[in-house]
């Protein structure tokens, strides 16, 4: 049978230290059996590393970031899918999530699908809500306390032993082992991220994160379980291994059922010496490893393009055990030409 | 033959790389008139800079949020926030409406009295009370907000030399889940102190406990918070009743609803982010009617709102006086409204257009007001068109805290001027000058 | 005024310092000026000839004009003569 023709729009091609997910995303779009996949990049920036990737864009955009306003940024949007026709959009980005978010309808009147968690959905999972997420849906989360002054620190100090972790509501993390260390993360975050400053209990054992795909009913149609085997100072996954853990699968499956999640995730977790599980962050997207899932068996982003587009998909329940994910650094050599273009004409 | 169109000549440098805040150029908005008025005639007329309120966005915006509050919950009192704008023409359209009056001091409360406000209709917040606003409110029989021990027996104590009963509340301070917690005003809920200064209050005999209010905080981006102090105010109600057989007559819930300017540091613009009308009342309203409060028991509620209500209503006009190039080629432009105008810059990225087309390069740049202090900056990053001098600008938002925080500094304050419902202009508080401003001076040399 | 050696310019705007490896944009107006200052048309010449053209008074386009080569100096796009030689 021949493969459906899609066009696919994509962001997050900046392949940096810092990954976003657009070009393991796109790869596993390009494997799929049933989409013939026209590539649309969405970039902010003229160096983000998948405009000079050879064969993975068919077209690239500069847009705006959501900063300026969700409005020019859909705007920008409806521009681009005008020539383009655009069929799925995959955001990438936490900080643009919110804009195609609230813009769900509007793009979807226009014939673009996008297949995006809830507001409320992806509220609930904020940092310093945690606490009441553990509870309200019944996983262990590590203690926690959000400071709003320096004077907390004796609160901290009678809750918790050093080390604790000292989170930014939306980035950051730092593990601080006494006082002096906590000022030091509080002030650094408070300037950056504001209030509250989140201090995590430290909980001590091996990081360990899902990736997972939930359908908006309840179900789960994908999820790979991974450890990571490297973590660069940034604290990003440069190597991981699938694992076999049905505990950890239970508990995915569990809060999928429960929050009736919709779209992809990444369950971050810290698994104890003693067995027991604790859910520190959840993730609204898909992670930058996600072509470890596709290398696995379950090719995530072709299932959420299905279910962007209303296909009926079924659970996959299987992956293969013990497949490793190695990412490397590579340099392109590049003509000034494109980097001219995408700079001058915003399109390439 | 017909001469081609001018643009002024740009060179710009492409930035590689770095995440660029403002991406691709944006649209520029313009704002060519205020209810109707062109922004040019409104400044032929009364000068730059301009203070303008539009009566009708007070009105609009008024009635979306009594109608917010009205359709979920049975008794609302709105009191309008005497600081936030307590222009006397502003005060009356909000009194009009059936607004109360909400004062911190005695001069805000002589000012809502001359508004013709009756007494009992003005809440009396703030820690700052003498003996003789005490005894004003107390010949005045309004709702007088305690704020701590010694101000509670200061009034005791003046209930008693003027042999008269004093209308009173107690400011709750209380964890909501918002950072920064304001625990300096009021009496805290967590630790039992606002349940001892109920008792206390309780055995005065010159004393009528008719209400229980909190101000969580300002400029509250999350409207749950307001559930949160509701229901806990509602526990406070109920332990009263229960107490004392006593039904206090509201629960007042203060202000902080945020107005849509973009506070400076978040990353998604204000009119995005900031929780509407709806939420706020949805929030607070469920809490107090799902409390233990029986049905036919339910206190009204009170609302302070101030910036929420004001701030979309004002603009200021004003005009380009000079562009330059910083020593690191930077864009720099000067305007003739400094921050001494617009105190609200220092905490919003304040919206800035251009009343007219001036040209389709933008380029980041930084506002300067005319002041000789290096303070003056309106904003220190925005994505600006090339304005020439004498092009007219217009800043968005502004109706809020300016008109009163403002100072009088090197040069006259301007013309304030409102918009009224017919379109018709009036000044409501005309431009200083050297008379003005130096009758309150003496001068023992001369 | 000259234009260093090392500028490239195309012919949409786009210049690129091959010195620094800096690259910038200009406008259509920008590109039209640099050329003949590459040129090294006189600025009376300059002048005269764009205010022919566009619809312009002579005095704002003598200030834009300045303020765009203190821009290509400021981008060492033009070559730089010592500021404290008084000449």
């Amino acid at each position: 049978m021949a493969k459906q023709k899609i066009t696919l729009a994509v962001t997050g091609l900046n392949n940096t230290d810092n990954p976003g997910p657009g070009v393991p995303v796109i790869r596993g779009a390009k494997e799929s059996e049933d989409f013939d996949v026209r590539v649309i990049g969405l970039v902010y920036e003229n160096l983000e590393p998948g405009i000079y990737m050879e064969d993975l864009c068919d077209r690239i955009f500069q847009i705006p970031y959501p900063s300026s306003g969700s409005d020019e940024l859909i705007e920008r949007i409806e521009q681009i899918h005008q020539q383009e026709k655009i069929d799925v959009l995959i955001p990438n980005f936490d900080a643009e999530l919110f804009s195609f978010m609230k813009n769900e309808q509007r793009l979807l009147d226009k014939e673009i699908h996008t297949f995006l968690p809830s507001l409320k959905q992806f509220q609930e999972r904020d940092k310093d809500k945690l606490a009441e997420y553990g509870k309200k849906y019944g996983v262990k989360v590590p203690g926690s306390i959000n400071l709003g002054t320096i004077n907390q620190i004796s609160d901290l100090e009678d809750k918790f032993d050093y080390p604790v972790m000292i989170k930014g509501q939306f980035y950051d993390a730092y593990e601080a082992g006494n006082e002096e260390q906590v000022k030091q993360a509080f002030y650094k975050i408070s300037a950056k991220w504001g209030f509250p400053v989140i201090a995590q209990e430290f909980v001590k054992g091996t990081e360990v994160n899902v990736i997972a795909l939930g359908d908006g009913k309840g179900n789960t149609i994908a999820a790979v379980p991974m450890r990571k085997q490297y973590i660069t100072d940034k604290g990003k996954a440069w190597g991981g291994i699938t694992l076999a853990d049905e505990k950890m699968m239970e508990l995915t499956r569990m809060l999928i059922q429960k929050t009736k999640w919709k779209g992809g995730m990444e369950l971050e977790l810290i698994k104890t010496n003693s067995g027991e599980y604790y859910l520190i962050e959840i993730n609204p997207r898909i992670p930058a490893w996600v072509y470890l899932a596709v290398g696995a068996g379950q090719n995530i982003p072709d299932a959420l393009i299905k279910l962007a587009l209303g296909w009926d998909v079924k659970p996959m329940t299987k992956y293969k055990i013990g497949k490793m994910f190695v990412r490397y650094s590579f340099d392109m050599i590049v003509d000034l030409e494109k980097f001219a273009a995408i700079s001058m004409n915003k399109e390439i | 033959m017909e001469k081609l169109k001018y643009e002024k000549p740009i060179i710009s440098k492409i930035t590689a790389g770095v995440p660029n805040k403002f991406g691709l150029p944006a649209k520029q908005k313009i704002i060519s008139e205020i209810d109707g008025i062109p922004v040019p005639k409104l400044m032929e007329e009364f000068g730059s800079p301009l203070f303008v309120l539009s009566e009708k966005t007070i009105k609009d915006t008024y009635a979306e949020a009594k109608q917010a509050f009205e359709t979920r919950y049975p008794k609302v009192q709105f009191a309008w926030s005497y600081k936030t704008n307590y222009l006397d023409a502003i005060c009356s359209v909000f009194h009009d409406e059936g607004s109360w009056a909400e004062v911190v001091s005695g001069f805000e409360f002589e000012k809502a009295l001359s508004n013709g406000v009756n007494g009992s209709n003005i809440i009396f917040n703030g820690p700052d009370k003498s003996e003789e606003d005490l005894t004003m409110a107390i010949n005045h029989n309004a709702c007088i907000h305690i704020d701590h021990f010694d101000e509670l027996y200061l009034l005791i104590e003046t209930t008693r030399k003027l042999n008269k009963k004093a209308r009173v509340a107690i400011r709750v301070n209380l964890d909501a889940g918002i950072y920064p917690i304001w625990d300096r005003f009021g009496f805290n809920y967590e630790n039992g102190e606002a349940w001892n200064a109920i008792n206390r209050i309780m055995l005065a005999e010159n004393l009528e406990m008719i209400g229980l209010h909190t101000h969580i905080g300002t400029y509250i981006m999350v409207a749950s918070a307001y559930a949160i102090a509701a229901t806990k105010l509602s526990n406070l109600y109920m332990a009263i009743h229960k107490k004392f057989d006593h039904w206090l007559k509201y629960i007042d819930l203060g202000g902080g609803f945020a107005s849509k300017n973009t506070l400076k540091g978040a990353y998604m613009p204000g009119s995005e982010t900031c929780p509407t009308f709806d939420e706020y009342a949805e929030a607070i309203s469920n809490a107090i009617i799902s409390s233990e409060i029986p049905h036919e028991n339910l206190p009204v509620l009170f609302l302070e709102t101030g910036r929420a209500l004001i701030d979309d209503a004002g603009y200021l006009l004003t005009t380009v006086l000079a562009n330059k190039r910083s020593t690191q080629g930077r864009r720099t432009m000067v305007i003739d409204a400094g921050v001494n105008l617009l105190f609200t810059s220092f905490w919003y990225n304040l919206g800035v257009f251009p009343s007219k087309e001036v040209s389709s390069h933008v380029e980041e740049s930084t506002i300067y007001g005319p002041l000789c202090m290096n303070i003056d900056v309106i904003r220190d990053a925005i994505n600006f068109p090339h304005a020439k001098v004498g092009d007219q600008l217009v800043i968005e938002r502004v109706g809020a805290y300016n008109m009163t925080q403002w100072m009088q500094f090197i040069t006259f304050r301007p013309n304030v001027i409102l918009i009224d419902l017919e379109g018709k202009t009036h000044i409501i508080r005309k431009k200083e000058n050297l008379d003005s401003l130096q009758s309150f001076e003496l001068n023992p040399k001369r | 005024m000259k234009i260093t050696e090392e500028i490239k310019i195309s012919d949409n705007g786009f210049v690129f310092n091959s010195k620094t490896g800096d690259s910038f944009n200009l406008n259509p107006l920008g590109l039209e000026l640099i050329k003949q200052i590459a040129n090294d048309k006189d600025f009376d010449i300059i002048r005269s000839e764009m205010l022919e053209k566009y619809d312009i008074d002579d005095l704002t386009f003598e200030k834009d004009f300045y303020e765009f080569c203190a821009l290509l100096k400021h981008h060492q796009i033009t070559l730089q003569d010592d500021p404290l030689n008084f000449v």
